[in-house]
């Protein structure tokens, strides 16, 4: 069978290739048809110091037909489901070819988070924040990468979970609702469902305010 | 087409001559008629006056003269008289098949753009640059004078005489997809000359060509365009793996002109597909007054006007519904079949019961299994004759044949003790009724394919030993349209059943089954005739249907009739309200 054959070949090569930074494993040794990829966020992007996780799982008509990829790491990135991990890319869809290689996505994957592509969202909530304000967006980003995608032996770093960084949320907003009573996590619902991330560069704040404010107590009935 | 030269590769080329020849089709399951030959082996008469756009129209007179009995649908012969009532005035439903499709759509789009003698091209190009330009010629002509080299490039060619797309044998190949380095293996490859294993490729072009679009060298980056003849030669090779012979296919058989064919016709509302198992032909609705065609369409949703159920024939001679893409459903309105199919699927499970249940003998429970369409059961074991439909002894309802009828007054105070129970049980009533004559279709089909093949086979034999006194095809004629009758008569049948479970009961729905006794009975009477027929005790089959042949042809006489009645009378009385749907 000539998948079988594709695969092993395949892991091989990745084995014997120590350029290109990306590592393919298989989750159980009797099984080629479920393997997980790593590879580190790329050097001058919010996934800098990151090792991310790839989940894959091959197809009977592998490699005629794409391999199954997503996040197992968490990802703040605009062509990524936030919740899922499920990637947007069209070499996983109809720009397939059996040419490609198992190495070769993964490789298009690092590439993908130098360079997101909004435009063609996967997640539309990062895609949104992204597109409005790219600087809170890195900072989310990074944030994910420090919390998720970070592996607490090769990193000192122990960061306390903030649920408002972790949506991009200006957390003196959490804090004002808070202190009216709202629940924190309601809170970052309504502001995630109607987009709020800061009131920086907000004319009409109090207009927002009360905006949130009837969200809050329709949500909190 | 095999070549072999001194370096012991061999390449495989094509012969232009190949283009002509048509390998005989396998006969096709549905076609149960005895055609004696194929008028349309030549290729040429589909063809038509150039100049003229509307390919509908020609097509339509030209099938006439060669398809004569094609066109001539059974709706028009049988059911209605007056086919314009089906639509609006100028609106025509054209039965298509995909070959002539490919013919019309994009050969004759071929044949005219080589009349402008592109400097160049080979005929493999012209055809990736229609396909390109959605067979558009004049678009192709525009744009190749255009710019040429641009236009090249765009389709993915080469400019003329460079191409070099290679099928060959090689030695020591590692195919990089599959991962076997073989030692002999044929590959191929465009002028790109990036090379991977015959198999591969054609997996891969398998793949892909059920989107129906042009397909492109395996290299991801490469635009080099794989033309039509190499993916059919491709094809054959799979095809005729391990013979000699590698039996070449004609354009109209190009699997990927068939697949651009069929995303075409997907893509067109003014296209149905024939919903008959194993037909891949279609109809065309052709519409010259837009909007009384839309008014059509709505008056349709909930109408229970079934002389406006747009029955259609296929390029097959099958019969289905332009609207809702079922096959021939009359008496039923489409929206009773919509609710119908509906709780068919949402029942299923209840249904499975059946299936279990049916399936012994009433009297000695042997099970039992059938095999032709007829309903009349004799128990292997106990020699036990009943009705496959209603369990009773057969020699009971054989004059008065009603078991269609739904008894309340059965075992009545232990049915009233449940209601939902006989909620269940009348729709179980039905339901069955309606399968079981969906699966006596079936074995109608399989009856009627063996007597074809009994009488040609016959007719063979008796031709080869010159016999003077041998039997004609006039002798037979009967047969086809007898076949034809059983099998529609049976579909009528079967939709009664849907019909009569919406139906709210009075002296009028009486009258539709006692129309629906008759139908079953004549219907079942034929059936039983052709099963006897093809019994494998028998050894003188084309002797028994000569015997019948009287019997034969008033069966199917009668069958229409009671069929054409049922059906006018359901018509009158939904119109004036004396039959009414009852839905909860
Ligand atoms: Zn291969
Ligand atoms: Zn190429
Ligand atoms: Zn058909
Ligand atoms: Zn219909
Ligand atoms: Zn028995
Ligand atoms: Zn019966």
């Amino acid at each position: 069978m000539s998948r079988v054959k594709r695969i092993a070949k395949e892991l091989e090569e990745c084995r014997q290739d120590t350029q290109s930074g990306v590592t393919l494993k298989l989750n159980n040794e009797n099984d080629l048809t479920h393997l997980t990829g790593y590879f580190k966020g790329p050097p001058g992007t919010p996934y800098e110091n990151g090792l991310f996780q790839i989940s894959i799982d091959i197809p009977n008509d592998y490699p005629f037909k794409p391999p199954q990829m997503k996040f197992a790491t968490k990802i703040y990135h605009p062509n990524i489901s936030s919740v899922t991990g499920a990637i947007c890319l069209n070499i996983l869809k109809d720009k397939w070819t059996p040419v490609l290689t198992l190495k070769s996505t993964l490789i298009s994957l690092q590439l993908l988070l130098q360079s997101p592509e909004p435009n063609d969202p996967q997640d539309a909530e990062v895609a949104k924040h992204f597109l409005s304000n790219k600087q809170g967006f890195e900072e989310t980003a990074a944030y994910w990468t420090k919390i998720y995608a970070t592996t607490k032996d090769n990193e000192s770093v122990n960061v306390e979970l903030k649920d408002s960084q972790l949506y991009g949320i200006d957390d003196e907003i959490v804090n004002q609702f808070e202190n009216m009573g709202f629940p924190r996590d309601k809170t970052i619902e309504v502001l995630r469902r109607m987009g709020i991330k800061s009131f920086k560069g907000v004319n009409n704040k109090s207009d927002v305010e009360n905006k949130i404010l009837e969200e809050l107590l329709k949500e909190c009935q | 087409m095999l070549n072999f030269d001194e370096d012991d590769n061999i390449s495989f080329e094509y012969d232009e001559e190949e283009e002509e020849e048509e390998d005989d089709e396998e006969d096709d399951d549905t076609n149960i008629e005895a055609d004696v030959e194929d008028s349309d082996d030549d290729a040429s008469s589909f063809a038509f006056e150039s100049d003229d756009n509307d390919h509908a129209e020609n097509y339509k007179s030209n099938t006439t003269s060669n398809n004569n009995n094609q066109l001539d649908t059974p709706i028009s012969k049988h059911l209605r008289d007056d086919s314009s009532v089906v639509g609006c005035n100028g609106t025509l439903y054209l039965p298509w098949s995909i070959e002539q499709f490919i013919q019309i759509k994009f050969l004759d789009a071929l044949d005219k753009l080589k009349t402008f003698n592109l400097y160049g091209c080979s005929d493999d190009d012209l055809l990736i640059m229609l396909q390109y330009k959605k067979w558009q010629q004049e678009e192709v002509v525009n744009e190749f004078f255009d710019n040429h080299d641009k236009f090249y490039k765009k389709c993915g060619l080469l400019l003329g005489k460079d191409t070099n797309n290679q099928f060959e044998i090689v030695k020591n190949f590692s195919c990089f997809i599959c991962c076997e380095d073989y030692k002999s293996t044929e590959v191929y490859s465009l002028t790109c000359n990036h090379q991977y294993c015959l198999k591969c490729y054609h997996h891969y072009i398998n793949n892909e060509i059920n989107n129906g679009r042009l397909i492109t060298c395996i290299e991801p980056d490469c635009k080099f365009v794989i033309p039509h003849k190499d993916i059919s030669h491709m094809y054959s090779l799979i095809e005729s793996k391990h013979s000699v012979i590698i039996v070449e296919k004609t354009l109209l058989q190009n699997p990927l002109l068939i697949a651009n064919a069929r995303e075409l016709i997907n893509s067109k509302i003014t296209y149905k597909w024939c919903p008959a198992t194993d037909c891949s032909s279609f109809t065309e609705l052709s519409i010259s007054d837009v909007s009384c065609e839309a008014q059509k369409q709505s008056d349709l949703k909930n109408s229970n006007d079934i002389s406006k159920v747009p029955i259609v024939g296929c390029f097959e001679n099958h019969e289905f519904c332009f609207n809702c893409g079922y096959e021939n459903h009359l008496p039923c309105p489409c929206w009773i079949v919509k609710k119908w199919i509906k709780k068919c699927e949402d029942d299923s499970e209840t249904a499975n019961w059946i299936d279990a249940n049916t399936h012994t003998c009433p009297k000695c429970h042997t099970s039992i299994e059938k095999n032709g369409g007829c309903n009349h059961m004799t128990c292997r074991k106990c020699k036990y004759e009943f009705c496959w439909i209603c369990f009773n002894k057969w020699s009971e309802h054989n004059n008065n044949y009603s078991c269609n009828r739904f008894r309340d007054d059965q075992k009545e105070e232990e049915i009233r003790r449940n209601k939902s129970r006989q909620t269940l049980e009348r729709y179980l009533h039905f339901y069955k009724r309606y399968s079981i004559h969906e699966t006596s279709m079936k074995g109608d089909k399989k009856t009627l394919r063996k007597i074809d093949e009994v009488t040609k086979i016959y007719m063979e034999d008796r031709r080869s030993k010159n016999e003077i006194n041998n039997l004609s095809w006039i002798d037979i004629e009967f047969l086809p349209e007898a076949m034809r009758s059983l099998q529609n008569g049976r579909k009528t049948l079967k939709w009664t059943y849907c019909f009569a479970f919406y139906l709210a009961s009075s002296n009028f729905s009486q009258i539709f089954e006692t129309n629906q006794d008759y139908l079953n009975k004549s219907v079942e009477d034929l059936s039983e005739v052709f099963e006897k027929i093809m019994d494998k005790k028998n050894d003188d089959k084309v002797g028994t249907i000569l015997k019948n042949k009287i019997k034969i042809i008033n069966l199917s006489e009668l069958i229409l009739r009671r069929q054409k009645t049922l059906i006018k009378s359901a018509e009158e009385n939904l119109l004036n309200g004396l039959l009414k749907f009852e839905i909860d």
